[in-house]
């Protein structure tokens, strides 16, 4: 009996090529940016510790971005304003006829409802994201906290990116608008107001010319 | 005109009473809006999202009360 000869033995072991890539490996930005890790960052950098209900179990999380932080002054300033409201409103007690146990509930509803929109502003922010995954980039909107609505591409779907920053205060603090065509079910995803949107836009090429090598060298799933 | 006022009192009682119903009724969607959002995205300050919109609640339910009987 005669074996056949080897004409082509692939690399086994040793030599085998990885899959994937790391971030670093192909990204500037993931470089460059690899310090922001921070919790309450509107820009955070490959984060450990969140996790996304849609995420797959060989999916990462490359980037996660809220809106800037600028964009709480809104409610931030309202909180105050509705904190000190009774007290500078004290002037003109006096005047008023209802009764102390009314007054007293006027007050603590007022607090209430204080607490109540200072909360729902940071929930709104914290939780409306936009997230980019070594495969997707996902859109996470909460709206007035009774309305929620999730959106996916995938890279290879992406067909154009652009930045929009206009105004003086989105110039001075690097925030802008990154808009992504596809060609999904969802044409145009908008990262509203997020940090860095030149570096965000160079990153998803980044992904897109990555995506583009997996596949020429075989190395897309 | 003692009775005229106190209908007043009592009619704004209800409106009081009715004003934190309806901030009960805030808070319960929080609750559930804060359980929603951590399912979807969960990170390290889930544990503290949520115990506060329970504190939030358990306040609005406290201060309900307490006009229940002060009112």
């Amino acid at each position: 009996m005669i074996a056949m000869p080897e004409i082509y033995n692939a690399a086994k072991g040793k030599g085998k090529q990885p899959i994937k890539r790391k971030p670093s490996d192909y990204s500037e930005v993931i470089r460059n940016f690899a310090h922001a890790k921070g919790l309450l960052s509107a820009f955070v950098v490959q984060p450990t510790q969140v996790r996304m209900g849609i995420q797959q179990s060989d999916e990462k999380i490359l980037l996660l971005l809220r809106r800037h932080w600028i964009t709480n002054v809104k409610w931030i300033t309202i909180f105050g304003l509705m904190l000190i409201g009774p007290v500078m409103l004290s002037v003109f007690v006096d005047q008023m006829f209802l009764p102390s146990r009314f007054m007293t509930a006027t007050v603590v509803l007022w607090y209430l409802l204080t607490f109540g929109i200072a909360l729902e502003g940071f929930l709104s922010w914290f939780y409306n994201v936009f997230i980019i995954t070594d495969e997707r980039i996902i859109d996470v909107d909460f709206v007035n906290l009774i309305y929620k609505n999730i959106s996916a591409a995938k890279i290879d779907n992406i067909e154009d990116v652009t930045v929009q920053m206009g105004g003086a205060i989105r110039n001075v603090l690097n925030f802008g608008t990154v808009l992504v065509q596809t060609a999904g079910e969802k044409t145009q995803f908008e990262f509203e107001d997020v940090p860095n949107p030149q570096e965000v836009a160079k990153f998803i090429n980044e992904l897109m010319l990555e995506e583009e090598q997996e596949k020429l060298e075989g190395r897309a799933k | 005109m003692n009775i005229s006022v106190d209908l007043i009192w009592v009619g704004l009682k209800w409106v009081y009473l009715l004003a934190f119903g309806l901030y009960v009724g805030f808070s319960v969607v929080i609750v559930s809006q804060t359980q929603q959002m951590t399912k979807t995205l969960s990170g390290g300050v889930d544990k503290h999202v949520i115990l506060i919109s329970w504190l939030h609640l358990i306040l609005s339910l406290l201060a309900l009360v307490w006009a229940v009987v002060v009112l």
